[in-house]
């Protein structure tokens, strides 16, 4: 028995590719690692102050004290959250930067973003009573920009140039009308400008619920795209002489990044860097394959998300920044070294 | 085994093909000649359906190649191109392994049939101690065969490749075009190769077809097509042809350019006596 | 003699026949130039953005600031003699002051709850501090905003706080500020209240001590109504 276990696992070793798999496998294991010791970080460190042991009886025992409201009302359901909208951006970026053959792919092309962000701002402006509707009608609003932006760029089929110049001129148009919006309601502009930085402050286990089961949902269909994503890297021709459909190919897939990014955003506001940087660092660290690199860009995200929130309610202590302002503050600049880096190793 | 008839193919707006009929049968080696600008890789383009022909049909086994479903045109025929698009980290493996995408239902993944199939690609394209490299710290040479090893690892039945040799020095010329050789005849794998070389066109091919402007010129066996009538009329040189006395294979020697007619289409017969020899520059 | 008016003015009824020109931000400067008045009165917020415009075509304009309650009086002190209204001026400034000393008496000696106020909407909001209009109003009362026991560094008007702090600081009193219709404005924030378990471990919801406030009285500084809010707020507060 031994001895077959023993020259099984010669057999797995001397198998070709063994040590790159070996590797990927070390950094998935160390990365999900990361991912709890981040959780872990982000439960107890807040703009309040608690002892380790507060934290840990807030979690587990019934207690009706301050901490545990705070940890099991904001900081769980917030850490959730994060991880999730982060998991969400990242994919849908990777997807895209598949589509579009092009890294420098952000789910913002697709017009989702400003889609998303016209519709929940009219509604925050203009109808504020039906404020509840915000995530639907913004998810909605989100899906009609994309829509349109690939209808404009479709030309018996679909190219990912055309899809970035009809998502431009579809993005101006829209970001056109959310600065109209307010401008003429610049009185009100208070009362949507943590929405419009992105924001998980005061969201709790309701949006969680509202956004969980989509984003399962958009999850299994990013998994199922992992194929045709790695085919579309090889270039249209010969993911076409491999059986791939291309268009269809392109069309899905943008889609599914769209709806990952449109449930995102209408949950949690505008959040942007995530979909850009976070492939892009999958990609340096575990390869193009998206196997590894769509799961790896997932955890990358939701740590970053994490890291992100907890530092808005964290730095700046009792103010709380919206998290989209924190990552377009880290943002800019790890963009630009990644750059540099990306430079070197072409 | 793949037919083309009047297919007339539009590039960038003007005719670049018309009226062009071709057939392979199986187990054939047919090498598509002509010069530059000829039209070869587009008709190549149209076989394997990566480009739509405005007129005319392209028949695989028999059926029109546009009716049938991607994957199983996918699973018969495989087409190797001239430029390639990698993401830079691939191993040859990795990329040759991608060949079997086409036999894999799409929850499948490799099975040790795969790897089998993959083993012999890479081994028929003498890859072996390049496997575990990545793509892109290969010459243009190596990453040439390891392309080739793709379309293999697909099994198809027909293979077309589209100038298979131009980055290859000698010695790798050689080698593939011994490979594929050996594939038609081990496997009786059809090949359609466009070639810039006439001469290994004439050695390794059953069949030749040659193309100009768009036009399909002359077809057949390369003693009956490879005249020096033809490299007059379609390539303007002057070339002797001959059988090879250790061979036994055809070759063309090109003596020079048709001087006196470089500007015009079409070589007049009337010049080509012994006259010509003035006209004929070193 | 006013002779124009932003779109978004609220004008008493003798001058509601007067043209307007424009939104606050952006006024348009041909019509502006086609009425040709002798001062242009803006907002200070704009400043930086309408000055150059307004000395590029050569009117003569003032800043003023009336988002505060203190800063309307000051105006009201300042336009009284600039316009040669002294005595109406001082019928106005008497008439507030001798309001607020009721209000003053009213609340003297009644414990100084601490309140919080959300400005904003459901999804979207931040608190107002002291140096916003209600909550300078509300501190002129002798109430305690949250904001202020927290050592905020910076003098803004609302401030995103982080929900952390509030659930600390456990206000007993909860005021809800928006824009819109008052009654759809209730509704908004009733949902949030509901769906969002964390409101309802304050104590100020628990007691019932959440208020709405009247739009039109607190959204934005109204001028000269606003001792009706100072009032509204001053019974709120001290029940």
């Amino acid at each position: 028995m031994v001895e077959m276990a023993a020259r099984t696992a010669q057999q797995v070793v001397r198998a070709p590719g063994y040590a790159r798999l070996a590797k990927r496998m070390g950094i998935l294991v160390f990365v999900l690692l990361s991912f709890v010791a981040v959780a872990i970080i982000s439960l107890r460190f807040g703009s309040l102050s608690f002892t380790s042991g507060e934290i840990v009886s807030a979690l587990f025992s019934e207690t009706d004290s301050l901490a545990r409201n705070i940890v099991m009302n904001i900081r769980l359901p917030r850490l959730i959250l994060a991880g999730i909208v982060g998991a969400n951006l990242a994919i849908s970026g990777a997807l895209l930067q598949s589509v579009m053959r092009n890294p420098l792919a952000d789910p913002g092309l697709t017009g989702v973003s400003t889609g998303a962000a016209l519709v929940a701002v009219t509604i925050m402006l203009v109808f504020p009573a039906y404020g509840g509707l915000v995530p639907l009608a913004a998810f909605v609003g989100g899906t009609l920009a994309v829509l349109l932006v690939y209808f404009l760029a479709w030309n018996r089929g679909i190219d990912p140039v055309r899809i970035i110049l009809a998502g431009v001129a579809v993005n101006a148009l829209l970001g056109g009308g959310t600065s109209l919006l307010s401008l003429l309601y610049s009185d009100r502009i208070q009362g949507v400008l943590m929405w419009l930085n992105g924001s998980i402050a005061g969201r709790s286990w309701y949006h969680v619920r509202m956004l969980a089961p989509y984003s399962i949902f958009g999850l299994i269909a990013a998994v199922m795209c992992i194929k045709s994503a790695n085919l579309l890297q090889l270039g249209d021709d010969v993911a076409k002489n491999l059986g791939l459909k291309v268009n269809v190919a392109r069309v899905v897939l943008s889609f599914v990044a769209a709806f990952l990014a449109g449930i995102s955003v209408s949950v949690v506001g505008l959040i942007g860097f995530v979909g850009l940087i976070i492939p892009h660092v999958s990609r340096l660290l575990i390869g193009s394959d998206y196997k590894f690199m769509l799961p790896l860009s997932a955890m990358l995200g939701s740590i970053l998300l994490i890291i992100a929130d907890t530092a808005a309610r964290t730095v700046f202590r009792p103010v709380e920044l919206p998290v989209g302002i924190i990552m377009a503050v880290v943002g800019g600049p790890f963009f630009l070294y990644l750059l540099r880096k990306g430079g070197a190793m072409r | 085994m793949i037919a083309a008839s009047r297919l007339t193919i539009d590039y960038e707006r003007k005719i670049a093909v018309e009226d062009f009929d071709m057939t392979v049968r199986e187990g054939e080696i047919v090498s598509l000649i002509g010069p530059n600008g000829s039209g070869k890789s587009t008709v190549l383009k149209v076989l394997s359906r990566m480009m739509k022909s405005r007129g005319g049909t392209v028949h695989l086994d028999g059926r029109d190649i546009h009716k049938l479903p991607t994957a199983e045109v996918a699973r018969k025929l495989s087409i190797l191109s001239q430029n390639h698009v990698t993401p830079p980290d691939f191993t040859v493996r990795e990329l040759v392994t991608y060949g079997r995408i086409p036999h894999q239902k799409w929850y499948e993944t490799i099975n040790s049939e795969d790897s089998s199939v993959v083993e012999w690609a890479i081994q028929k394209t003498n890859m072996q101690n390049l496997a575990e490299r990545s793509i892109n710290t290969l010459s243009g040479g190596e990453r040439q065969r390891a392309w080739l090893a793709l379309a293999l690892a697909q099994q198809p039945k027909v293979l077309l490749l589209d100038e298979p040799t131009t980055f290859l020095d000698i010695c790798h010329q050689l080698e593939v075009m011994a490979l594929i050789q050996d594939l038609n005849a081990e496997l009786g794998l059809t090949v359609v190769m466009v070639l810039h070389d006439i001469n290994q066109a004439a050695a390794f091919s059953d069949r030749i077809v040659v193309i100009k402007d768009g036009r399909l010129v002359a077809e057949g066996t390369p003693l009956t097509v490879l005249t020096s009538q033809l490299l007059r009329d379609v390539y303007r040189v002057e070339a002797e042809i001959a059988l090879h006395p250790h061979s036994g294979k055809l070759y063309c020697h090109a003596l020079g350019l048709c001087r006196a007619h470089r500007e015009e289409t079409h070589c007049v017969s009337t010049c080509h006596t012994k006259r010509t020899e003035a006209h004929i520059a070193n | 003699m006013p002779v124009g008016m932003a779109t978004t003015a609220r004008a008493p009824e003798i001058i509601r026949h007067v043209p307007q020109v424009g939104a606050p931000r952006s006024p348009n400067i041909e019509q502006l130039r086609a009425l040709n008045p002798d001062l242009v009165i803006a907002n200070i917020l704009f400043k930086p953005a309408l000055q150059p415009i307004f000395r590029q075509h050569g009117f003569t304009a003032y800043f003023i600031d009336n988002q505060r309650y203190s800063s309307v009086i000051a105006n009201v002190e300042m336009f009284g003699p600039a316009f040669g209204r002294t005595e109406r001026a001082n019928e106005i400034l008497n008439d507030i002051r001798r309001r607020e000393a009721v209000i003053r008496q009213r609340v003297q000696g009644r414990p100084s709850p601490i309140v919080m106020i959300i400005f904003g909407t459901a999804q979207s909001f931040m608190l107002s501090t002291e140096f916003s209009y209600a909550g300078e109003m509300a501190r002129m009362l002798g109430a305690r905003n949250i904001t202020t026991t927290m050592n905020v560094p910076l003098n803004v008007q609302t401030i995103p706080l982080s929900m952390e702090n509030v659930l600390a600081a456990n206000p007993q009193v909860i005021l809800r500020i928006s824009h819109g219709n008052a009654e759809e404005m209730q509704r908004m924030f009733e949902r949030e209240f509901t769906q969002n378990p964390l409101w309802g471990t304050m104590s100020a919801v628990q007691n019932g001590r959440v208020i709405d406030l009247p739009v039109d009285l607190f959204f934005s500084n109204p001028g000269l109504p606003m001792v009706d809010a100072l009032e509204h707020l001053a019974r709120v507060l001290y029940p």
